[in-house]
């Protein structure tokens, strides 16, 4: 009885006793679901890569972060890094678009801000934030790929915006195809790619990677001629030669004709 | 200009009498100058023959066979009256004031310094400096001469595909005629006299009997062919006159037939693969990235004439990026295909911003909104790009689904 009568309270209080462990479980588990959508997403933290944990130092050092999120989550100013691979880092950074001095219509190249082994380690750690987008190419041998197939695939896919010989090209609202002078075979292999900024992203099923290698042997081909009359003009041919020797040549001679005749 | 008849020159009512505005204007004949040839120093030149402006019109009255009493309404109107200067009373003073001045013999009037400032001689070391400089730039030209001639046998002619041989010749050539007409302007400017000079413009009009002969003259010889009387010659004349423009007509021909329906074919066939454009592969679904284009043609295309208008530009989007409805009912998961041809004057267009979607026309920089089916929003052209209705066939591949359901390219007079 009174066993009884005890262990009906006992009971109850065990059932109280397991029923807020149960709570607590829970409250745990959701605790850490929710830690783990807001922790630094990847491996990053846990990596005992050294690019990785140097790649995130420079995340933060270099102020990508301040941009991109910290996490490279993207925001209102930048897009979201998840995703978008080490090739992207690697053009980004390696022609010194990135990091951006100042908002414009389009990021300039510039003098690269990173050592090469930098931007490897950025790019390492990038890679970490999620999965997919391309490695940074291998572009050995593309002098032997076929150039005059590659100028063919450059006219029909390229020159539109960056001009036949990769002079560059005006875009809208004060964007441009940016010239190819200052390219390295690795960095346009990137840009196809990646598609940095607004242009189209030439994966490798819409041009294999051989014909990418014919494109940049053929940019890089077609950019080192040498210019039989010194200015090239864009050697985008009569046009602007013509345009060039009418407004300069004969612009000169009116203005040369008005100085003599009012010193007259 | 005639040495011997300045008196010619008209009435103080005619152009002639405005003062020239620069001494070109009044330099007259080179020869005239250079034989009478002039000094800076100040003093005042005498010439024998001077013509008032009233000794000019009594011989021009003269010279018409009219009396000075003729009465205005009766004179030819072409001789006197007509463009009459307008000007103030003291610049039209200031104009008979210099013709009032003594002249050469040809008509120019030279103006005391007083007029246009003093002009003193140069001191003997800026004469030599002024000559020396002059020379100086002939012997340079020389030299550019002298260096062109020697580099074009000396420089290698195909090094550096002729870049270096282009600008001996080119850059000598340009400095030795540069340094040529720069010595004669600065000897024209620093050793030469400056005078300044007016001087009548010759009577624009012809004389009133020379004119009277002329058209006598035209008379006469339209008579004396005799196309009145020699029916036979004028009509034969006729005949070929009126024949003469058939062969232009004919060969304008050349410019015909009318398109007529041709225009609207673009060669597209419902159920034609997409195929790229140089490797004429067909295209799978999933080939093209985000962000992705790709200029493409229906299988099998031919020749470039038959397919002019079939060049086609195939877009993937990222997915919910397209926002006009039509556009996304004739997409195939988020691929859409266009027209590459400019509706405007028919450019071929692609160049795609891939974060505005953005297409620029780079010839008259028409740009069309490709999320909203490719409306314009900037630019000359008229109509937006015509969409091609998409599907996958079995296989995966991209396929049209009907034809362009509009003329594709710019516009022409039978399209409606």
């Amino acid at each position: 009885m009174t066993s009884s009568t005890l262990a009906a309270p006992g009971a109850g209080g065990r059932r109280r006793r397991l029923a807020s462990a149960a709570i607590v479980l829970v409250a745990l588990g959701l605790l850490t679901l929710l830690y783990s959508a807001l922790a630094p997403r990847g491996s990053a933290a846990s990596s005992s890569d050294p690019d990785v944990i140097a790649g995130r130092d420079l995340f933060v050092k270099f102020s990508c972060a301040s941009c991109h999120g910290m996490n490279g989550e993207g925001g209102q100013r930048a897009p979201s890094l998840i995703g978008v691979g080490p090739a992207a880092v690697d053009f980004q950074v390696g022609t010194g678009r990135m990091p951006l001095q100042h908002h414009s219509a389009q990021a300039p190249r510039k003098r690269p801000v990173m050592t090469e082994a930098q931007i490897h380690q950025l790019a390492a750690y990038v890679a970490t934030l999620g999965p997919g987008g391309p490695p940074v190419p291998d572009v050995t041998g593309y002098q032997n790929a076929d150039v005059a197939f590659g100028g063919a695939l450059f006219r029909t896919n390229c020159a539109q915006c960056h001009n036949f010989v990769g002079a560059g090209g005006e875009l809208t609202y004060g964007k441009y195809a940016p010239s190819l002078a200052e390219a390295t075979p690795t960095q346009i292999y990137e840009a196809m790619v990646t598609g940095p900024e607004n242009m189209p992203v030439f994966g490798d099923k819409t041009l294999t990677p051989d014909q990418k290698l014919a494109i940049i042997n053929y940019v890089k081909s077609v950019r080192s001629q040498a210019d039989p009359g010194g200015e090239g003009l864009g050697r985008i041919g009569p046009v602007s030669e013509t345009l060039a020797g009418i407004l300069v040549g004969l612009g000169l001679c009116v203005g040369a004709a008005l100085w003599v005749g009012s010193r007259a | 200009m005639s040495d011997e008849t300045p008196e010619t020159a008209g009435t103080p009512d005619e152009p002639g009498t405005e003062a020239p505005k620069t001494a070109a204007e009044a330099s007259g004949s080179v020869f005239g100058r250079l034989k009478h040839p002039v000094s800076t120093g100040g003093a005042a030149r005498q010439r024998s023959s001077s013509a008032s402006a009233r000794e000019i019109e009594g011989e021009v009255l003269r010279r018409g066979n009219m009396a000075p009493d003729v009465p205005d309404a009766v004179r030819p109107r072409r001789k006197v009256g007509r463009r009459r200067t307008e000007g103030t009373e003291a610049a039209e003073a200031a104009a008979e004031a210099h013709l009032s001045r003594p002249s050469d013999s040809d008509g120019t009037h030279f103006l005391p310094d007083s007029e246009h400032g003093t002009s003193e001689p140069l001191d003997p070391r800026e004469d030599k400096f002024a000559e020396l400089l002059v020379s100086g730039l002939f012997v340079l030209a020389t030299l550019a001469v002298i260096w062109v001639c020697i580099a074009f046998f000396a420089i290698p002619a195909h090094e550096r595909l002729g870049e270096w041989m282009n600008f001996s010749l080119g850059g000598g050539l340009a400095i030795a005629l540069l340094a040529t007409g720069a010595g004669f302007v600065l000897w024209a400017k620093r050793l030469l006299p400056h005078d300044v000079a007016v001087q009548e413009r010759h009577n624009p009009y012809s004389p009133e009997e020379e004119e009277l002969l002329a058209e006598e003259t035209f008379l006469k010889g339209v008579t004396t062919l005799g196309l009145g009387q020699r029916t036979i010659l004028r009509r034969s004349l006729l005949g070929i006159v009126a024949l003469l423009p058939l062969p232009a007509v004919i060969m304008l021909r050349d410019l015909g037939p009318l398109p007529r329906k041709q225009l609207r074919k673009s060669g597209w066939k419902a159920g034609d693969r997409l195929v790229d454009v140089e490797t004429k592969l067909p295209i799978k679904l999933g080939d093209l990235e985000i962000g992705g284009i790709k200029t493409v043609l229906p299988e099998g295309f031919g020749n470039v004439q038959e397919h002019a208008l079939a060049p086609t530009m195939l877009i993937r989007f990222a997915p919910g990026e397209i926002r006009s409805k039509k556009e996304r009912a004739w997409s195939k998961n988020d691929h859409v295909a266009y027209s590459k041809i400019c509706t405007h004057a028919g450019c071929p267009i692609s160049l795609y911003e891939q974060q505005t979607h953005h297409l620029l026309c780079p010839c008259h920089q028409s740009t069309f909104d490709m999320a909203n089916d490719a409306k314009v929003i900037f630019g000359p052209a008229a109509r937006n790009l015509p969409q091609l209705e998409l599907d996958v066939d079995a296989e995966g591949y991209f396929v049209a689904k009907a034809p362009y359901n509009q003329p594709v390219g710019p516009s022409y007079w039978e399209r409606g």
